[in-house]
């Protein structure tokens, strides 16, 4: 086809993206059939179009354009320690990801936690049982679908509980007003190996985190309240 | 597309438009990566101007055009140097027995003179002769009325003239086809 035929090539792409309608789809159809360059032409556009989501899927595209929006933050929780902390502080790149990046679910709730594994290269959404490393950082973000409440609970392969969020106070965090968002930090993974537990904890009510902390411990299930787990290995 | 009045669905975007946005911006830029890294701008800016979109029939010609101007923009900060124009002609010179040579010189001469050319006459230059829009989607895209859009492709045609005649004193031209 040349150049600004009846049927542009605009009106091809348009039309192989699938937004024409009317009158431009039924022209753009009778071409087709009765032209299989033409055809062949739009078959490759969506061949391209199909290939690109392939090497660029959603999910990494989503990670980073969270990461290009969110704010510079100010404060930072490590799995390091002190000493460590103020330049692997420095050197940190915060990231924001949403959780419908592969993010664990807890059907019918509403809620999900995803991690993403960030550094120099594009940000990974790891699943539930994925192998980390010592020194890998790892972002989080929730969807706390209704609930008002959160908490972010982490075990670490020695069994040591430490609560990442909120950040001192005697009750669970309310959440902003978007249900879903990143936690404010990233976290590096120390040297302990074995298995990595991060849980997020949503609720109706503040709860005290003492309470929280017995019973993710005991894995007991508390009225009003929803969470979810993501294991890691730790190798 | 959108689920909200002021919010898009942005994976239905990206997942319908986002290879259009990339490519685009891998025509101006040159490169995966910068063209990677417009492509995140230019989703950014469509985020936050998305009210200006609503109401508007096709969501590809705000997209190209919101890619154009910040690829312009990319390559007005550039200031692209005497080597890139030459790695430019290297490459234009080195492909021409490839299929759709006709249109990837059309868009390579484009590239070339773009500096030339103020920004209205680029953008009709790149929605005409590159993305090969009709004349009545150029203006769209160009938010002009087609008379003005023809007074812009001429001007972009007389430019590219005296570039070719330069490079090449026998070429003898016609009528502008606009």
């Amino acid at each position: 086809m040349s150049t600004h035929d009846a049927i542009s090539s605009f009106m091809l792409e348009r039309y192989a993206v699938g937004e024409l309608d009317g009158a431009d789809l039924a022209a753009v159809e009778a071409a087709l059939a009765a032209d299989p360059a033409l055809a062949a032409r739009v078959e490759s556009m969506r061949s391209a179009r199909q290939q690109f989501l392939a090497d660029e899927p959603y999910a990494t595209f989503r990670i980073e354009h969270e990461r290009r929006r969110a704010p510079v933050k100010k404060r930072f929780s490590l799995w390091l320690p002190t000493g460590f902390a103020a330049a692997a502080a420095t050197a940190l790149l915060l990231l924001f990801i949403v959780p419908e990046v592969d993010s664990e679910r807890v059907k019918g709730s509403g809620v999900g936690l995803t991690v993403a594994l960030v550094g120099s290269g594009a940000p990974k959404a790891l699943a539930s049982g994925a192998v980390v490393h010592p020194g890998d950082r790892l972002q989080l973000a929730y969807d706390a679908g209704d609930y008002r409440y959160l908490a972010l609970i982490g075990i670490d392969g020695g069994g040591v509980m430490n609560v990442y969020y909120p950040e001192g106070g005697e009750v669970m965090a309310r959440r902003p007003a978007e249900s879903r968002g990143a936690f404010p930090f990233s976290l590096t993974l120390d040297a302990t190996l074995g298995t990595e537990t991060m849980v997020a904890v949503f609720a109706e009510q503040p709860l005290p985190l003492k309470r929280i902390e017995e019973a993710v411990r005991k894995n007991e299930v508390l009225p009003g309240v929803s969470t979810v787990r993501v294991t890691l290995d730790k190798e | 597309m959108d689920n909200s009045d002021d919010r898009p669905d942005l994976r239905a975007l990206y997942e319908r438009y986002g290879h259009s946005v990339f490519r685009r911006c891998r025509y101006f830029l040159r490169t995966d990566d910068d063209a990677r890294d417009a492509m995140h701008e230019v989703f950014l800016k469509v985020v936050s101007s998305y009210g200006d979109f609503r109401g508007q029939a096709s969501p590809l010609t705000w997209l190209t055009r919101i890619a154009t101007h910040h690829c312009l923009n990319v390559l007005r900060g550039r200031k692209a140097g005497w080597h890139e124009r030459y790695a430019q002609v290297v490459e234009v010179g080195a492909q021409w027995n490839e299929p759709g040579q006709a249109s990837f010189e059309r868009a390579e001469l484009v590239r070339r003179l773009l500096a030339r050319l103020g920004r209205e006459e680029q953008e009709a230059a790149i929605y005409y002769f590159v993305d090969e829009m009709n004349q009545d989607e150029a203006a769209r895209a160009c938010d002009c009325s087609l008379p003005t859009l023809r007074k812009r492709l001429r001007r972009f045609i007389e430019v590219a003239r005296k570039e070719l005649k330069r490079e090449d004193a026998t070429l003898v031209f016609g009528e502008a086809p606009i």
